[in-house]
């Protein structure tokens, strides 16, 4: 009984001399791509193409407007 | 008889409203023109700095010293502008602030970067300084 109990003791003792301390550090930092601002701007359809056909002398919608934003705006 | 009298309704309600339409046409024609002959001349002022679109879609004085033919150019092309801004909101059933909104969208994209326009604060920029 004794000679198990040392045994034991033994074990324990080696196994706490086996252990070590490992500090993991995690990387915590995110990865934000910046993606170009758009600005937004509520551009009312109707309304804009009114004010063209009264005022095109001033200037066309094509010169208001780029040709991605009249193509997104024709979408909505 | 009562045939007639319909019909005779009905001719009266029409022709009410094609002279109502055709009133509204001509107002709009009005004031199309009278804008159109004046631009020259307002972007010519814009140009030398005395006249900037403001932020609710009119145009005004920029510098108070401006000579008074560039005043009367301003108050002209506002007051045209209110008008046709109360048109087509009736045209198009949008509130009059909202075509205006619209109009100065449309006026700051078209400016030029040596013409005067007013900054969310309502502080005279020019358009290549405008953050």
């Amino acid at each position: 009984m004794k000679k198990i109990l040392g045994t034991v003791i033994v074990f324990t003792v080696l196994a706490s001399f086996a252990c070590t301390r490992h500090h993991v550090t995690a990387d915590t930092t995110h990865r934000v791509e910046i993606a170009p601002i758009h600005v937004t701007v509520d551009i009312n359809l109707k309304v804009q193409r009114a004010l063209d056909d009264a005022l095109n002398f001033q200037g066309g919608l094509d010169e208001v407007f780029t040709k991605e934003e009249l193509e997104m705006l024709n979408k909505k | 008889m009562k045939g007639k009298r319909i019909l005779a309704a009905i001719c009266f309600v029409s022709l009410v409203f094609s002279l109502a339409a055709t009133a509204a046409a001509q107002d709009r024609n009005t004031v199309v023109n009278s804008m159109k002959e004046r631009y020259p001349a307002l972007l010519q002022a814009k140009a030398q700095g005395f006249i900037g679109e403001t932020w609710n879609g009119l145009v005004s004085i920029v510098n108070p010293a401006a000579p008074a033919g560039a005043k009367a150019i301003a108050d002209g092309e506002s007051s045209d502008r209110r008008a046709l801004f109360q048109i087509i909101a009736k045209e198009t059933s949008t509130p009059v602030e909202e075509v205006a909104r619209q109009n100065r969208i449309r006026m700051y994209r078209l400016a030029e970067d040596n013409h005067f326009l007013q900054n969310q604060n309502r502080q005279w920029v020019l358009k290549k300084d405008l953050k």
